[in-house]
């Protein structure tokens, strides 16, 4: 029962006696508040199964409604660096892979006519399982729950499409500056190999396996790795019974729960001026800071209010400063993120545009610097102090709040009561406190600094403040397929084809003398939704340079490389690519059988030949060239019976994916006093991706050298 | 097993085609209402679960109300009214007047340099901006920085923010429950004695903002699509302005927008949570009842003409593939606003929904995909929108044909029953989870008061959509989703082209 609170009746009838406009006083200090209801909060029952699985059960009869969630150790910390993304593969497909009784396509039509969700997830530190149902539902919930939990199925069609997922987010990573620059600050820190901030790249997403995913689950899919709690309109005595009879009979693996993994040492260190270059955006991101510390430091009170001051909320200095007074920022703040069980980290930012970069630059590190030399004001730490103790009812707004903290608290081995103590030390915070720890943490000769825009168009140049260091944050395409390394025999052998080949398509004097050449072609590509046709008209000058005509559905674009800039034209106007495509248009110049053929004796090029193989039905002999230093590989099938290239295989990126390209050549014809394939059909990882039809070749058209500029 | 588990599932199907508004009567019996006799209205719902409560004003004015010229003076407003009153936000009002006056005459001189273009006196206006620098400068020293948000902080405020949409603008935050006059207190002095100081500065944090928008791929395409959509109605606008719009904004035009749609027939207030809804009355006839009432701005003229053909932007960034789709369709009164919810709900909810079906999950076109009625509001006629994540390797051609063949498919085939009791069992259960948080709740009941003229729409939207036939679907798919009410918006990355 809820207490109704006497006195607020009491004031309403003295103030109904009253002549209304009178009451209002002048001023909100002058309020008078009847003291707060009782904050009533709910007591979570907690037992511990047989088999060491911990649950917490709270009644809440408000709604007919039932919502479980499940805190699993796991987390991709703990994932092998060379697997990078396995964890999140793993808490993926547990779910759209389902079990062996709950296949994953069942599930998903059952649960959407319930209007219910079971959703799986596996983050840095902790791996996720939740449960939503109608009430009427919670036995069919909880024995799903249990059962893809327990026994995931991992079907390979679910683990490739969520390694479509993971190549995507590879792929879409670079596309907004915020998300950037947060994670390269992570990286800055953390180190870029380190669990806390290493990423999934093409190669380890590759690499990932079902036995992989079925090792990471048997490693911590045990019961005593998870804590249970739930929450809604049953009653906790009948929940209990659901809940021992589908996860009691679960074994226990015996395994020991995983300490957190070391952050390096050096991450205390990491004090510098970072830049990335992003040129197509109207603003910059400048992020601040450096390694913070723990939940439980003692420290760590004291800091959150200096947090809160600093940057914190609506009225902390940094808003008032940067963004009310100067209006150079929309965004600009700091957190003292202080983790659970491993050094979280400390980030002042704003984002302004591009001429106020360095102002904004220095008007965070100065409010930093006037925080750590003065202290904070009496006023100021009130605000920051009451913020938090006066609102201390809206922790227990929510009965989900209530028992997924204690949840949080047990996983990481927190106090059951640490929000009581957490705000008795609060309240014991002084200003000593704040001006001791604003001293000493707060160095700003100390702080990894990341200023993310463009190059240019500030004053002064970064250059200024002190020695820069360039990020790259261009994404690795995957590694080459390794070869054994070449014998002086296969060298030899693979030279020696090359030369026939050389042969076969028109000799070295006619090949020697092209130049340049332009080949016009239709490309039809294939796909589920029918064939689209593009009208091609490619032009590749040996010295490096390359043009691309493209007629498409939304009009004509052409791209250009001069050797230095990717460009492409398009009814938009001119644009430049960004700088890490330079490296697909060089792959693509290796590639190009005249200019592969005219340079293999260029240093840094090994030639071998790789044997017989098979092409379509067809045998042929299988020859490499690799530039190693450049990441560069292409494999040329030559016919045996006429030299002439049956095909070649390489990696590339298109359409913003790399794979396993193999092109395969019919329909030779003259031009120009060399053979050319009239004829290419192309394939992506095992699957025709489209036919080029060539229907004119024009050899050295004499293209002037700025046809491949970036036009002005 | 299999078969059994089959009817099973149909069976809790239709069990939850029972499920209408009836069951949400014991929360619509806790909903007190009332009018000021200046036009404000009230929505009260007692939630005691905990000592605190959600506030929320909405005020009925949103980006739709701005003509040329003014676009993002809704959205500049909304920052305005957290600079203050005469009492909140100034450590000395009687001097901090004149001086915020001087910084308008100040403006308006350098603005008038400034117009003359190339004519302009370039000393002049050097000296002219130096002089306006000047006068800010002086009235910034009467400033007491963001004190309304310092109020609302120090008393342990939670939530506090404001929204701006093209239909409306919100403000709210949460409080303790006893410190409930404190929200009349601060609330209705915002909209009764505003200040409009340190505007030229927000506006500044405000062109911050659009270039936040600006440097995000999907902004960009967001504002190319709808300016192509719509060639008439402002919702082809964006909320956040034009740049060359919101260099020009004068704090005149700002008070001239408060004084025009911040009446109180206007303005819906929400509460929900902790409190007595006779003592809520009793604050709001003594706080808002003090805001004079006005007269009601007249509705909008201009209704976007139906589309006669196909409209396509391409924006080509250094970003991946993304697409989007959009069709016209009517406003949320319309008789046939369940159905289009219905369309949303059978393309998008959950993982057998069909969109994540058909282009995620089995032709692996996209990796993200949403398909949903009312963007970018409900006001007014809006779109029916598609938004996909090209999957790497596919092109944004094969992911609008795979929207285009999900489109046919409900044209040409009638939903099956199973299907469409998950849309109402969905349908349910979604209301239900929405019913567990204050400031949700404020929200939700602010916005159908608003739109719809009866906050109780929010539980009779269920009967509705209980309704809804197969025929229902097919037919409006058939109206809304034609070639020459089409609108494509496509991002293509700049990137090399292999030779060939």
């Amino acid at each position: 029962m809820r207490r109704r609170t006497l006195l607020g009746f009491a004031v309403l009838g003295v103030l109904l006696a009253a002549p209304a406009a009178s009451q209002i006083p002048k001023t909100y200090k002058e309020l008078k508040y009847p003291p707060l209801n009782r904050i009533e909060v709910p007591e979570p029952v907690r037992f511990q199964l047989s088999n060491g699985l911990v649950v917490y059960l709270v009644e809440d009869h408000e709604l007919p409604l039932i919502r479980a969630s499940a805190l699993i150790r796991t987390g991709s910390r703990w994932e092998p660096a060379a697997k990078a993304g396995l964890a999140s593969i793993v808490g993926t497909v547990m779910r759209t892979g389902g079990s062996e009784r709950f296949p994953g396509d069942q599930l998903d039509e059952e649960l959407d006519r319930l209007g219910a969700s079971v959703e799986t997830s596996i983050g840095e530190d902790s791996g996720r399982a939740q449960v939503s149902v109608l009430k009427q539902d919670i036995d069919r919930g909880l024995e799903i729950l249990a059962d893809i939990l327990r026994h995931p199925a991992f079907p390979q069609d679910k683990i490739e499409l969520a390694k479509i997922q993971q190549r995507d987010r590879i792929a879409r990573r670079n596309d907004n500056p915020n998300a950037i620059a947060f994670r390269e600050f992570r990286r800055i820190i953390y180190g870029p190999d380190s669990p806390y901030a290493r990423q999934p790249e093409y190669d380890t997403i590759n690499s990932i396996t079902r036995q992989d995913l079925a090792a990471f689950h048997r490693e911590f899919f045990q019961p005593e790795n998870v804590i249970l709690a739930a929450w809604g309109d049953f009653s906790a005595a009948e929940m209990r019974a659901k809940i021992e009879k589908v996860f009691g009979s679960w074994p226990p693996g015996g395994r020991p729960k995983p300490p957190a993994p070391a952050v390096d040492p050096a991450a205390r260190n990491r004090a510098g001026l970072y830049q990335i270059v992003k040129d197509d955006i109207p603003n910059a991101w400048v992020v601040m800071g450096f390694l913070a510390g723990q939940r439980n430091d003692p420290d760590f009170y004291a800091l959150e209010v200096m947090n809160s001051i600093l940057g914190g909320g609506f009225s902390s200095r940094l808003f008032n400063k940067v963004r009310s007074e100067q209006g150079l920022a929309y965004t600009v703040g700091s957190t003292w993120n202080a983790g659970w069980d491993y050094p979280g980290l400390f980030l002042a930012l704003g984002s302004t545009k591009t001429e106020s970069t360095v102002q904004i630059l220095e008007a965070i590190r100065r409010e930093i610097a006037g925080l750590a030399q003065g202290g904070a004001g009496e006023e100021e730490l009130a605000r920051a102090k009451d913020g938090i103790l006066k609102g201390f009812a809206f922790e227990f707004d929510s009965t989900g709040k209530i028992v997924q903290r204690l949840v949080s608290y047990e996983y990481y081995g927190y106090p059951r009561d640490y929000l009581q103590r957490y705000r008795d030390n609060i309240e014991k915070v002084t200003r000593e406190d704040v001006a001791r720890v604003a001293r000493q943490y707060l160095k700003t000769d100390q702080l990894a600094i990341l200023v993310l825009g463009k190059e240019k168009g500030f004053e002064p140049p970064l250059s200024a403040l002190g020695k820069v260091t360039r990020l790259d944050i261009t994404i690795p395409p995957p590694k080459q397929e390794a070869l054994a390394a070449a014998t002086p025999e296969a060298a030899a052998r693979g030279k020696e084809l090359l030369a026939r080949v050389r042969e076969a398509l028109g000799g070295t004097a006619r090949l020697s003398a092209v130049r340049e050449y332009t080949v016009a072609s239709t490309l039809n590509l294939s796909t589920p939704q029918g064939e689209f046709a593009l009208k091609m008209e490619s032009t590749v000058n040996l010295a490096g340079r390359m043009l691309n005509k493209m007629t498409t559905p939304m009009g004509e674009m052409v791209q250009g490389y001069d050797g230095q800039t990717v460009w492409m034209r398009t009814p938009q106007g001119v644009r430049e690519a960004p700088a890490s495509q330079r490296a697909e248009a060089e792959g693509s110049l290796f590639r190009e059988t005249l200019r592969l053929l005219a340079g293999l004796d260029s240093p840094g090029l090994t030639v071998q030949a790789l044997g017989p193989a098979e092409l379509e039905g067809r045998k042929v002999e299988a020859v490499a060239v690799r530039d190693e230093a450049r990441n560069l590989q292409v494999k040329l099938y030559v016919d045996p019976a006429t030299y002439l290239p049956a095909g070649k295989t390489y990696t590339a990126a298109l359409m913003g994916a790399p794979g396993e390209i193999l092109e395969i050549y019919s329909d030779w014809k003259e031009a120009g006093g060399v053979k050319w394939p009239y004829k290419t059909v192309l394939n992506r990882d095992g699957k025709k991706l489209g036919e080029n039809t060539v229907s004119e070749i024009k050899v050295n058209p004499g293209l002037e050298e700025s046809a491949y500029r970036k036009p002005q | 097993m299999r078969t059994l588990w089959r009817s099973w599932i149909l069976a809790a199907g239709l069990a939850a085609a029972c499920g209408g508004q009836e069951e949400f009567r014991e929360i619509q019996g806790r909903v007190t209402e009332f009018t000021l006799n200046n036009g404000m209205k009230f929505i009260v719902l007692e939630r005691h679960k905990a000592p605190v409560a959600s506030f929320l004003t909405y005020a009925d004015v949103g980006s739709a109300q701005e003509t040329k010229g003014i676009t993002g003076l809704a959205h500049l407003f909304e920052h305005m009214a957290f600079k203050g009153t005469d009492k909140i936000g100034t450590k000395d009002y009687a001097k901090e007047r004149p001086a915020l006056e001087k910084v308008e005459q100040a403006y308006a001189a350098w603005q008038q340099e400034k117009r003359k273009g190339g004519k302009a006196d370039p000393e002049k206006l050097k000296k002219l901006e130096a002089a306006f620098k000047q006068a800010q400068e002086e009235a910034g020293k009467y400033v007491a920085a963001n004190e309304f948000g310092e109020i609302i902080e120090r008393a342990g405020g939670r939530q506090l923010n404001a929204t701006t949409g093209s239909d409306r603008t919100n403000y709210f935050f949460s409080l303790p429950s006893n410190e409930l006059e404190l929200w009349f207190w601060l609330e209705s002095e915002r909209f009764l004695h505003p200040v409009f100081r340190e505007f030229y500065k927000e506006r500044d944090v405000v062109m911050e903002e659009r270039r936040l928008m600006e440097s995000q791929p999907v902004g960009r395409l967001l504002e190319e699509f709808l300016a192509a959509a719509y060639k008439a109605h402002p919702y082809g606008e964006p909320v956040v302005g034009h740049m060359s719009d919101l260099e020009n904004l004068t704090r005149a035009d700002a008070e001239a927008f408060f004084r025009k749609y911040y009446i109180p027939s206007n303005l819906i207030a929400a509460v929900v949570g902790d409190v007595n809804p006779q003592r809520v009355r009793e604050l709001a006839e003594r706080y808002f009842g003090r805001i004079p009432s006005g007269p009601k701005p007249e509705p909008l003229r201009t209704l976007e003409p139906p589309q006669q053909a196909e409209r396509r932007v391409t924006l080509w960034l250094q970003a991946q593939r993304t697409v989007m789709v959009g069709y016209h369709k009517p406003d949320i009164n319309h008789p046939d606003d369940a159905v289009y919810s219905a369309i949303g709900s059978l393309l998008s909810e959950g993982r057998s929904s069909r969109l994540y079906r058909g282009l995620v999950r089995d032709r692996k076109v996209a990796t993200q995909v949403v398909g949903a009625p009312g963007f970018p509001g409900q006001k007014y006629p809006g779109l029916f929108i598609f938004f996909a994540f090209t999957a790497p390797g596919r092109t944004n051609q094969e992911v609008e044909k795979a929207i285009e063949e999900e489109i046919e498919r409900l044209v040409k085939e009638p939903v099956g029953n199973e299907e469409l009791e998950g849309v109402k069992r969905r349908a349910r259960a979604g209301l239900l989870r929405q019913l567990d948080d204050n400031m949700s709740l404020a929200m939700e009941l602010s916005s159908m008061q608003a739109l719809t003229g009866d906050w109780r729409n929010l539980f009779r939207e269920l009967d509705k959509i209980n309704a809804v036939t197969p025929a229902d679907i097919q037919r409006v798919a058939k109206q809304t989703f034609t070639r020459a009410n089409k609108t494509v918006g496509l991002i293509e990355p700049l990137e090399a082209a292999q030779a060939r």
